[in-house]
């Protein structure tokens, strides 16, 4: 119906786009300006003493800074060196930093590889051993490499949490738990990207056996009112009312207690069962400054780290001689500590979860 | 000579910040992996059941959640573009407001007005299951992107020369005929981009689906992301990414032979708009209660989230959140320590950083858009495009693999950002662009203006309004980037969604809460001095062409 304007003549926006062009140009230098400044005034504590000859320690973005500052003071303190601390996204984040660099790593030691990640790892060589002067400090059941090339350093139980306003009547056996009252009453987190979802569906595997998960899954999934892909997303919900019950860890209520001087959440145990989310520490193969990187296993497993786990990072010590803090004595606890071995999992798990997926679809 | 140049240094960025990085994690995923085993895994992906749920589903939520946004903004975009009333300004700037929240805030938005025990079940006293279902996604993402078509169809409505509607009234062309024959043909460019653009960014959601989706819903970005960090399959991770990277690409391609096709030249320019109350009565009513039930869509989760923010555990109104975020020390956490920044560390850094990665978009985008205009470069705008399609996932876990180690972190996340914000606003340009006539510029040239008289009294007030919404998309993608943040700055760079993330870790929703609604009111107030610019000019200008 209309026909395009012929477009001779001169050609229009001429001196916008020369404009643009130089602008762009100066803006390349600026950019390179303004973003050295951001990070210079971030960087201007740790840049100065970044000696590389130190040590490189890898950890993910939740670590808690006040224990980034108990290691730094000690080695600054007791060697007169100060460690880099680098933070790369989560747990998944920081396993992907350290096998792409595998074969030169810039770290020397790695922080905060939980149960998902510890098979894979160690099947990659990414670890060296090393097995800390206070190795037999370490609760038993929590070793989960005889050879020590991971060492665990925090754990906790991934169990459910409810909230007891809403529900004053929480079921305490895994067949109460598929009551028709609780009909999509449950927040569970997915365990193809979740950390607690992964745990959960292993506690089920290891409750109901392999030949029983999945028939509880169908019976259980009237009461599932969503499946979120992060504990985040799904924690949100529950602290918003959404539902009464949601997949956590049993150190969710103490926060709330400490923090929001509130016993309202508390944890819902099944059976006594709670599943082990164990976090651990290495040395890196190939790691530049060994010395310095078991130094740092060495103090996290002192009482003078360990003792500072519950309330920064709101997981378990692993040392039985640490006493927890007054607000974790008050929650109840899961006695039966479920954790099905690595191996195991590694061999299985993906034929899990599909089996799993095709019965929640 | 000098767009040579541009060209050259665009594909170099590019092939240096984009396809290297990609390349670098995928060569070395493959790497002492032979070349059969390869090609067995993709296979065993592209042919797996699941990979066509994925696709398909992928596409027909991304479909259906485009097509609603589209209709449903028709009316508000015309009311926009045709008239002024009060409040237009603010309503218009706080549209934007969805855009830049971080997902797990949409989440808590969508939540605390739709969720079963949200705001509308608790008005209508009902337990409805409205979000955790496909109407829950669909939801979203209309509540997302609404905005966007808002802005794309309302900025092409406005430039539309009235004489055209004016010439077929008086060859007796009635309201219906002449929107059908007349003003949808003129806005095709504007509605299809608006379609492609929404369609795209549905298509690539992460986010949302996961949270509403449950198992059953799972993008293929859900599955790029499961297989890179979950499962560790980065073989696997590559052959999603590129079946994603080749269905956007066409899916684009497409669409820029449509918007070709359909495009008319025109002059435009500012006019002056009447007020709303000189349209037909009929006409107002139903605009008004069209505009306050769209506001009430899109500002109700929002307003609910403040009033979230504003009340205790109890129900009752509270400051606490408030005090204890912005007071050093009222807390009985250690808020700094949580953050690893100071609340004035993290506005001065987001704004910094977004400031920074906007510019940089936007003047590329409108040095690209100008120097493409009016013609035709398939090939190299498929390859512009390229970012909007690639799993950002992907991206920040290259850049920090091949770059971390010399690039300083912050220098990183902008250059990483580039590529959130570079798609859309160059799409945005590229379209108003090439539907302005140049009538103007070419009479002020013959007439001799000086060369800053052109730019200044014609170029620049020709394009006012497709560049600072360009420029309000370019600041707000890169203010609502936790991704690049997170990877590529090496836990150093605290910007707002950061530091919400790890107020939310630390199971602090509370402050989290806090810290949106101040995110947000800072958004409103860079969006409100933006769109004051571009709705200055409002006095009645000349057509000419």
């Amino acid at each position: 119906m209309f026909q395009p304007l012929p477009s001779a003549g001169p050609e229009p926006f001429r001196r916008l786009r020369s404009l643009l062009r130089t602008m762009s140009a100066l803006l390349a230098a600026f950019v390179l300006l303004a973003a050295l400044v951001a990070c210079g005034r971030d960087e201007a504590a740790g840049e100065a003493a970044d000696d590389p000859g130190a040590l490189t320690i890898y950890t993910y973005d939740a670590f808690p800074q006040s224990l980034e500052v108990l290691i730094t003071t000690h080695f600054e303190e007791a060697y007169g060196v100060t460690p880099t601390l680098e933070r790369h996204q989560d747990t998944g984040g920081l396993y992907n930093q350290l096998w792409l660099e595998r074969a030169a790593p810039r770290a020397d030691a790695a922080i905060g590889l939980d149960n998902t990640y510890i098979g894979r790892a160690l099947e990659a060589g990414l670890f060296q051993a090393y097995r800390p002067g206070e190795a037999d400090a370490i609760r038993d059941h929590l070793v989960i490499d005889p050879e020590f090339r991971l060492t665990p350093f925090d754990w906790g139980h991934v169990l459910l949490n409810y909230d007891s306003e809403r529900l004053p009547d929480p079921p305490t056996t895994w067949e109460e738990l598929l009551d028709p009252r609780l009909s999509e009453s449950i927040i569970l987190m997915n365990p193809a990207t979740s950390s607690p979802g992964r745990n959960f569906l292993l506690l089920t595997v290891a409750v109901h056996g392999e030949d029983g998960y999945l028939d509880y899954w169908r019976r259980l999934s009237p009461n599932i009112l969503t499946i979120t892909s992060g504990w985040s997303e799904g924690y949100g919900l529950y602290t918003q009312g959404e539902a009464p019950i949601v997949l956590s860890y049993e150190s969710s209520p103490p926060y709330h207690i400490a923090f929001e001087d509130t016993d309202r959440y508390r944890n819902l145990i099944l059976e006594d069962h709670g599943y082990a989310q164990i976090e651990v520490a290495g040395v890196l193969s190939g790691a530049a400054n060994v010395e310095n990187a078991r130094r740092l296993i060495d103090f996290l497993l002192s009482v003078d780290f360990q003792r500072e786990i519950p309330l920064n990072q709101f997981m378990y010590p692993v040392r039985a001689d640490v006493e927890l803090p007054e607000a974790f004595n008050l929650v109840e606890t899961a006695g039966t500590s479920i954790f099905l071995p690595v191996d195991e999992v590694d061999e299985n798990f993906d034929r899990w979860l599909s089996d799993w997926r095709e019965v929640m679809q | 000579m000098s767009r040579s140049l541009l060209y050259a240094g665009v594909v170099a960025y590019f092939a240096l910040f984009f396809l290297v990085p990609i390349g670098g994690v995928y060569v070395e995923a493959m790497r002492g992996v032979p070349a059969a085993a390869v090609l067995d895994r993709a296979r065993g992906v592209l042919t797996a059941p699941r990979t066509m749920r994925v696709v398909g589903f992928t596409t027909g939520q991304a479909a259906l959640s485009a097509a609603i946004a589209v209709a449903a903004a028709m009316p508000l975009a015309y009311m926009v573009s045709h008239y002024s009333f009060p409040g237009k300004r603010l309503a218009y700037s706080l549209s934007l407001v969805p855009f830049v929240l971080p997902s797990i805030i949409v989440v808590v938005c969508m939540i605390s007005f739709y969720g079963k025990s949200g705001l509308l079940n608790s008005i209508l006293g009902t337990d409805f299951n409205l979000v955790y279902n496909f109407r829950g996604i669909v939801l979203a993402h209309v509540f997302y992107n609404f905005s966007l078509a808002i802005r794309i169809i309302s900025t092409a409505w406005r430039s539309i020369d009235r004489r055209f509607a004016e010439a077929a009234e008086s060859l007796g062309e009635r309201p219906l005929g002449l929107f059908l024959r007349v003003t949808l043909p003129l806005l095709a460019p504007a509605i299809v981009s608006a379609f492609v653009l929404i369609f795209i960014y549905c298509f690539l959601s992460f986010g949302i689906i996961l949270v509403f989706g449950g198992v059953r819903f799972s993008t293929l970005e859900v599955a790029i992301y499961q297989e890179t960090y979950v499962n560790l399959d980065l073989i696997a991770a590559a052959v999603y990414s590129t079946l994603q990277l080749v269905l956007s690409v066409g899916f684009l391609a497409l669409a820029s032979r449509a918007i070709v096709a359909a495009r008319v030249s025109r002059s435009g320019g500012e006019r002056g708009l009447p007020p709303l109350a000189t349209a037909s009565t009929a006409g107002r009513i139903f605009m008004t209660a069209y505009a306050v039930v769209a506001i009430a869509f899109v500002l109700g989760p929002v307003l609910t989230m403040f009033a979230r923010a504003l009340t205790n555990a109890n129900g009752a109104f509270s400051l606490e959140g408030f005090r204890q975020l912005l007071i050093p020390g009222a807390a009985d956490r250690n808020v700094e320590g949580i953050l690893r920044s100071s609340i004035p560390g993290v506005i001065w850094r987001s704004v910094a950083i977004a400031v920074s990665s906007g510019t940089l978009i936007f003047l590329l985008a409108a040095a690209l858009a100008l120097s493409l205009r009016g013609r035709s470069r398939p090939g190299f705008e498929s390859f512009l495009q390229m970012p909007i399609a690639m799993s950002f996932v992907t991206v920040s876990l290259g850049l920090r693999f091949v770059w971390g180690a010399t690039v300083p972190p912050a220098v990183l996340v902008v250059l990483g950002q580039f590529f959130i914000g570079f798609p859309l606003v160059f799409r945005i340009l590229r379209t108003g662009v090439d539907e302005l006539g140049d009538g103007l510029v070419r009479s002020a040239e013959i007439l001799g203006a000086s060369r800053w008289a052109v730019l200044r009294d014609v170029e620049v007030p020709l394009l006012r309004r497709t560049l600072l919404n360009g420029y309000a998309y370019a600041l707000a993608l890169p203010f609502a980037d936790l991704t690049v943040v997170l990877a590529a700055g090496r836990g150093r760079i605290a910007t707002f969604p950061v530091a919400i993330y790890r107020l939310i870790g630390f199971r602090s929703f509370d402050l989290a809460l806090a810290l949106a609604v101040i995110y947000v009111l800072i958004c409103l107030g860079l969006f409100l001095v933006i769109d004051a610019t571009s709705m200055h000019a409002q006095e009645p200008r000349r057509d000419s062409a």
